[in-house]
């Protein structure tokens, strides 16, 4: 055995360690509802705004809405912070947070519009053959 | 056909003519030399037209053109239409092309018996390329009839005068590792393991010179338009982008060590390959659509995902196959790798270099790797901190230690010596900078690291510098690197950062600074800007950051205020905006739609209308109110004949009231004034995060002496290859 051979085998070790535990700690699933109201650490959903009755206090940073997805399951979501602008013309909410309490506590929320860019796009793509 | 794609089958019809001459050429028929460089030059001509004929099309706005139409606008200024050459993915493919056959024009000249078979392997991506442009070009018109008056634009986002530059340089670098890749398959073929070297060596050099300067404008553009908050956001194309950058590195160490010792002959073909087959994955990943819900500015897909694949899988394939071929021949080096000594550290450093570019292609993958055991997720930025870090301390220690050392074989008691009076700066800086805040173990280590890999590189470049620019330079960019790692360390790490919401005329305080938001500055663009005026104990100054309402996006537009000073950068960067907007004061309400402001509900239930010379409609409303349902009926007037608007409000109990600001008559919506929502008039409040940056500036010192150092090797390793082969023709 001799130094860099250790050194090289140490820093493997180090780095696979650590790369297989900063993996599970920081990857956050995309999950259904279901799951998110069973799950206990940081996860992703993302669905559509369920309907216009959403409380919006700008002054106190407040936001709560009901968010459905895909299967038509509805969650409600709170969130405290910059609301984003345009938020109740989102095509697609993702928050990021975890459940507790009945609600899903949000510490992200992001919001895509309806953007020209991406649909002009897709539609370019689409028809030219 | 029209010219363009004319154009785009000559360079596909070239590139074929091409790869078979050089391949002829490269098994020795030296009479296919000739023929090999004219259809290699007529490819370059064509491409050179096509994105001629791309740039006219754009700059007469010929909107037929699908692309034209796609990624440009009349309103456009000039240089943005310049730049929406590259505004969408078919306009990139030509650019990669263009670049690829530039560098093979260069390449082409140098002589050395490996030019016709790396030639062969530098034309194997462009068949590929010139084929995705006959495919998929950008010159497929509309049907006659459906041409479109005025195109979409460029995304706002992309209309920044980095954009001109900062991807062209990129891909530049991004291509330019074909040449290594080229090279190490024609020293494989032609079993020339150690005479690839030379002809290799500028190449590698020069790639890691562009994709860095690529890197640092992204990094600038990021901090200073993007308003990211940071220089670097680990996102998927500027991770794409370092993957093979680091690989790079790892090769060039390896190649120096080759150089004199004769080892690691294997590891340096397998790196070669890699950065390329790193290139194909990283376009593939952004390219492809499958990170399109996880990154910012990944592509839309164009169906092209069998094809990028399978030029993925055949790269790899040639590749590593060829180099597994020739495994066994490739002969070991006469010595082994020393045990402690300048190679073996250096053999070091190229682990950690691909342990960096695994660790981060395994985040950037992530995507995928999950989806394999579930729902495809992504991880947070996080990830790419906690990994690297351990990983920036190990480079610092190598950085500290490894050019006191002699090659083949060093005495660990002299270098102990020798090593002394760095450590022992190391230790100072260390110290300062737990004295100035720095307590968590992690940073401290890479500050040590860094401050050591500083001292120590700091006197071989003076020693180096002495005996001749040459020796200093490779030095001078571990320096670069040091001051870097210091200055990432102190702004990402021990910047403060708090957000404020600040209503207008108000001052509020953050973080030391007094901030009053005074209104928005109206610009003839459009582009409005924000005024603060803003009272730090360092100065007084006024903010501006931009902040406007961009229809393209349907999003706010935002670019930070950066206040710089010499040790520290205040970055102040809009958020949100409230009440700015006509219709964000103002309740929306389809027919049947519920809505609360305040403690109060609001129902709509339908208009009535009435016809006339005066035109009357008015809102049915159910309002819930302190447990009572009472209805509400605010009516608008449109006068007919001279067409003024009345709005006549109804009363609430509480005495507020309800008022109709507008209606729109294509969704059927109505649009009220309740009491509750903020009025225009009633002054707006700007959100804005604020954040201190400390030593920021040790960052672009650091990545400038790094260009530096890389730009004077790459001249150093030019003039190296043109003394052994004098008079290129």
């Amino acid at each position: 055995m001799n130094v860099k051979i250790v050194m090289a085998l140490a820093l493997l070790a180090v780095a696979a360690a650590l790369g297989v535990s900063s993996f599970r700690k920081s990857v956050t699933p995309y999950i259904s509802f279901s799951e998110a109201r069973r799950s206990s650490g940081l996860v992703q959903v993302n669905g559509v705004l369920a309907n216009k009755n959403y409380v919006l206090e700008q002054d106190r940073q407040f936001l709560q809405f009901d968010l459905k997805d895909a299967r038509g399951e509805v969650l409600p979501v709170q969130y405290h912070g910059v609301i984003p602008g345009n938020f109740d013309q989102a095509t697609s909410i993702v928050a990021i947070g975890r459940y507790h309490d009945g609600h899903f506590e949000a510490d992200q929320l992001l919001v895509k519009c309806p953007s020209k860019y991406q649909a002009e796009a897709e539609k370019k793509g689409g028809s030219a053959t | 056909m029209n010219l363009g794609q004319l154009l785009t089958w000559i360079a596909f019809l070239a590139s074929l003519t091409a790869g078979l001459c050089f391949l002829a050429a490269s098994g020795g028929r030296e009479g296919a030399v000739r023929p090999a460089k004219i259809a290699f030059r007529v490819q370059w001509l064509a491409l050179l037209g096509s994105a001629a004929v791309l740039w006219t099309i754009l700059f007469h706005h010929q909107f037929r053109y699908q692309y034209v139409a796609s990624y440009s606008s009349r309103s456009m200024p000039g240089h943005y239409v310049y730049a929406a050459f590259w505004g969408g993915q078919e306009g990139t493919f030509v650019l990669w092309a263009l670049i690829t056959s530039s560098l093979g024009l260069v390449l082409m000249r140098i002589k050395h018996p490996l030019i016709p078979s790396s030639m062969f392997f530098l034309n194997l991506p462009l068949i590929m390329l010139a084929l995705v442009t006959v495919m998929r070009g950008p010159f497929l018109e509309f049907p006659p009839g459906r041409v479109p008056i005025d195109g979409n634009g460029l995304n706002p986002l992309l209309q920044d005068p980095w954009m001109t530059i900062h991807p062209p340089v990129l891909f530049t670098g991004f291509s330019s590792l074909v040449a290594p890749f080229a090279i190490a398959m024609a020293a494989l073929i032609k079993r020339e393991y150690d005479g690839w070297i030379k002809v290799v060596l500028p190449w590698a050099v020069f790639s890691t010179a562009i994709l860095a300067t690529g890197f640092i404008m992204g990094g600038v553009w990021a901090y200073k338009v993007l308003g990211w908050g940071g220089y670097w956001g680990w996102d998927p194309v500027e991770n794409g982008s370092l993957i093979p950058w680091l690989s790079n590195m790892a090769l060039v160490h390896g190649l120096l060590v080759q150089r004199v010792t004769g080892s690691l002959r294997r590891t340096n073909f397998f790196l070669a390959i890699t950065s390329y087959v790193l290139v194909l994955y990283a376009s593939f990943l952004t390219r492809s659509g499958v990170l399109a819900d996880f990154s910012v500015h990944s592509f839309v897909n164009l169906g092209l995902n069998g094809f990028l694949l399978s030029f993925l899988f055949l790269t790899a394939g040639v590749g590593y196959g060829a180099l597994l071929y020739r495994m066994r021949d490739i002969p070991r080096p006469a010595e082994p790798l020393g045990n402690f000594s300048r190679e073996s550290m250096m053999w070091l450093g190229q682990l950690v270099f691909m342990l960096m570019c695994a660790l981060t292609a395994v985040g950037m993958s992530a995507p995928l790797i999950t989806r394999l055991f579930g729902p495809p997720s992504n991880v947070q930025t996080s990830y790419y901190n906690l990994v690297n870090a351990p990983l920036a301390v190990a480079m610092g220690l190598l950085l500290g230690l490894a050019p006191l050392m002699r090659w083949r074989r060093h005495e660990a008691r002299v270098l102990l010596r020798s090593a002394l009076p760095s450590m022992a700066v190391a230790l100072l800086v260390t110290l300062g900078a737990v004295a100035a805040g720095v307590r968590e173990p992690l940073p401290a280590a890479v500050v040590f690291g860094a401050a050591w890999a500083l001292a120590t590189n700091t006197v071989v470049t003076i020693r180096g510098f002495r005996a001749g620019w040459k020796h200093g330079a490779a030095y001078l960019g571990h320096m670069g690197v040091s001051v870097l790692l210091i200055g990432i360390v102190a702004s990402s790490r021990y910047g403060n950062s708090v957000q404020v919401q600040l209503p207008q005329g108000q001052a509020r305080t953050a973080l030391g600074y007094r901030l009053t938001f005074e209104g928005v500055k109206k610009s003839d663009h459009g582009k409005d800007r924000v005024m603060i005026a803003v009272d730090a104990p360092e100065r007084r100054f006024e903010a501006l950051p931009a902040m406007y309402w961009s229809e393209f996006n349907q999003g706010y537009m935002k670019k930070p205020h950066i206040e710089r000073f010499i040790t520290h950068d205040i970055y102040i960067s809009p958020l949100e905006m409230v009440g700015g907007d006509a219709t964000e004061h103002v309740l929306w309400l389809s027919k049947g739609e519920t809505k609360q402001v305040g403690e109060v509900r609001y129902t709509f239930i339908d208009f009535d209308r009435q016809m006339g010379d005066v035109v009357r409609v008015a809102a049915r409303l159910r309002v819930e109110i302190g447990g009572r349902t009472v209805p509400a009926r605010p009516v608008l007037e449109m006068n007919l004949q001279n067409g003024t608007p009345n709005s006549i409000p109804d009363y609430l109990p509480g005495g507020g009231s309800v008022q109709i600001a507008s209606v729109d008559p294509n969704t059927g919506r109505v649009a009220l004034e309740v009491p509750g929502m903020p009025r225009a008039q009633a002054g707006n409040i700007l959100a804005v995060e604020v954040s201190t940056k400390p030593l920021i500036n040790l960052v672009w010192l650091g990545a400038i002496v790094m260009l530096a150092s890389a730009f004077m090797s790459v001249a150093r390793r030019v003039l190296d290859l043109k003394r052994a082969a004098p008079a290129p023709a």
